[in-house]
């Protein structure tokens, strides 16, 4: 199997989740707080990549960070190079491609946290942040964890955005699942079988650990 | 000399809350002061509304040093957070992930330690609180909220409903034994008269949103009390 393109995908996959938990809790948060038109329109922007083809979004993103737009110039200037076709473009990419796997679980933890035990938090003297890491975070721990396997997991298995941004630099933006591509294009059914079980298997393992924690915490409570 | 005292808090408070206008005034001026009426007329928005859980659609409310929590006029608001009110909410609102012990040391640094003895919560100090049952559950809510030190006034939301009347007894006996304590007033919220008349407090009485009456419990829930007495009396049978 590709090891070089296996470690890119480990890597990128865990770069992503990282990100995504540092943006995506405040963005969650926000949402979980309240109601209007300005979080319905956070939540349709959160939502898109799971209705667009992942092609567009990279296809966007491609011309958004490359020398044709003001951010995109920016970017060359500070870096020297630009995004697209490099592994922090595909980060960029991953990220949002990502984002509602990972707000979505989010939103729906904080939401089921009961507002009565923040005001309690409240009257005892403690101020929004401490509550919120002291009550509301470790309630929501089990959202956090699926929502952190989720973006792994769907990281890993990204094809069309690494494709349309990344391109296929081995080192810097070959996942594996665009190794498998290239092999069947070969014609390289062996190493083509082998990319793709290993992709099932990890697929499937992260799914039954997923729910097999959750069975288990089912039957605590009962 | 009570009367030369100023007042433990003095509130203005209107308040609009679903079909509920609330418009109230009062001043708390006793150790006790119970707001009595049916469900529905506003005790409880009262009470949050004084513990900062609510923004009032125009309030002035003042502790006894003259210190502003809220004023609707110039937009001051005191977040509860600041405030040195403590609030046991009617519905136990235990935090799930916490034991006993540490729900009650969340607001002080370390609670004291009779508080678990004298609310008979010591055996399930390390227990969660969805291994207890329904009293349990609400003594250790009352223990919390009285826990913190520097309480400025304590707000207890129907603090005894639902308990039966030997533990009544024991709990109003320990706050009565806290507050002598502590010094600290107490506002508390109830429907039930014979509640207001075992602890002898100035009684607040509200009906929809108004307060129809302010004193005494004997002089402001006479007419209850002729009302329950009746009830409690057998008919007469014809001879």
């Amino acid at each position: 199997m590709d090891t070089q393109a296996l470690g890119l995908t480990l890597r990128l996959a865990l770069s992503t989740t990282a990100l995504l938990l540092l943006l995506a809790v405040p963005l969650a948060r926000w949402i979980a707080a309240g109601s209007g038109p300005l979080r319905a329109f956070a939540q349709a922007i959160v939502a898109l990549p799971l209705v667009l083809p992942p092609t567009v979004l990279g296809f966007y993103l491609l011309v958004a960070l490359g020398p044709l737009t003001a951010p995109g110039r920016l970017i060359i200037r500070l870096l020297g190079h630009p995004l697209a076709f490099s592994f922090s473009g595909l980060l960029v990419g991953s990220v949002l491609y990502s984002l509602p796997f990972a707000v979505q679980p989010l939103v729906a933890g904080f939401r089921a946290i009961d507002p009565a035990l923040l005001e309690a938090a409240a009257t005892l003297g403690a101020s929004p942040a401490r509550a919120f890491r002291t009550i509301t975070l470790p309630l929501a721990k089990p959202s956090i964890l699926t929502a952190a396997v989720l973006a792994f997991t769907h990281t890993v298995g990204e094809f069309g955005v690494v494709l349309m941004l990344g391109g296929n630099i081995p080192g810097a933006t070959r996942t594996l699942s665009i190794a498998l591509y290239d092999q069947v294009q070969d014609f390289d059914y062996t190493a083509a079988n082998r990319t793709a079980l290993a992709l099932l298997a990890f697929s499937l393992l992260t799914l039954i650990a997923i729910y097999w924690r959750r069975s288990e915490r089912r039957s605590l409570l009962a | 000399m009570p009367d030369l005292a100023p007042p433990h808090l003095t509130v203005q408070l209107r308040h609009r809350i679903g079909a509920l206008n609330i418009d109230v005034a009062f001043q708390l001026t006793q150790p006790w002061t119970i707001l009595f009426g049916p469900s529905g007329s506003g005790k409880t928005t009262i009470l949050r509304a004084i513990a900062g859980l609510l923004l009032p659609g125009s309030a002035h409310i003042t502790t006894d040093q003259s210190f502003t929590l809220v004023d609707t006029e110039t937009g001051v608001f005191v977040p509860p957070h600041k405030r040195t009110t403590r609030l046991a909410p009617q519905q136990p609102s235990l935090f799930p992930h916490m034991t006993v012990r540490e729900n009650l040391n969340y607001g002080a640094r370390s609670a004291e330690a009779n508080l678990l003895s004298d609310f008979r919560i010591a055996h399930i100090a390390d227990k969660r609180p969805a291994d207890l049952s329904g009293g349990e559950a609400r003594r250790a809510t009352l223990a919390r909220a009285i826990a913190p030190r520097g309480c400025g006034l304590l707000l207890l939301d129907e603090p005894f409903t639902g308990l039966d009347l030997n533990l009544r007894d024991d709990l109003i006996a320990n706050l009565l034994a806290w507050q002598q304590q502590h010094s600290t007033p107490i506002l508390s919220v109830t429907h039930d008269i014979a509640e207001a008349f075992q602890l002898n407090a100035e009684v607040i009485k509200l009906s929809e949103g108004r307060i129809v009456a302010q004193g005494p419990a004997a002089t402001v829930l006479a007419e209850e009390r002729t009302r329950l007495l009746a009830q409690l009396t057998p008919p007469k049978t014809p001879t």
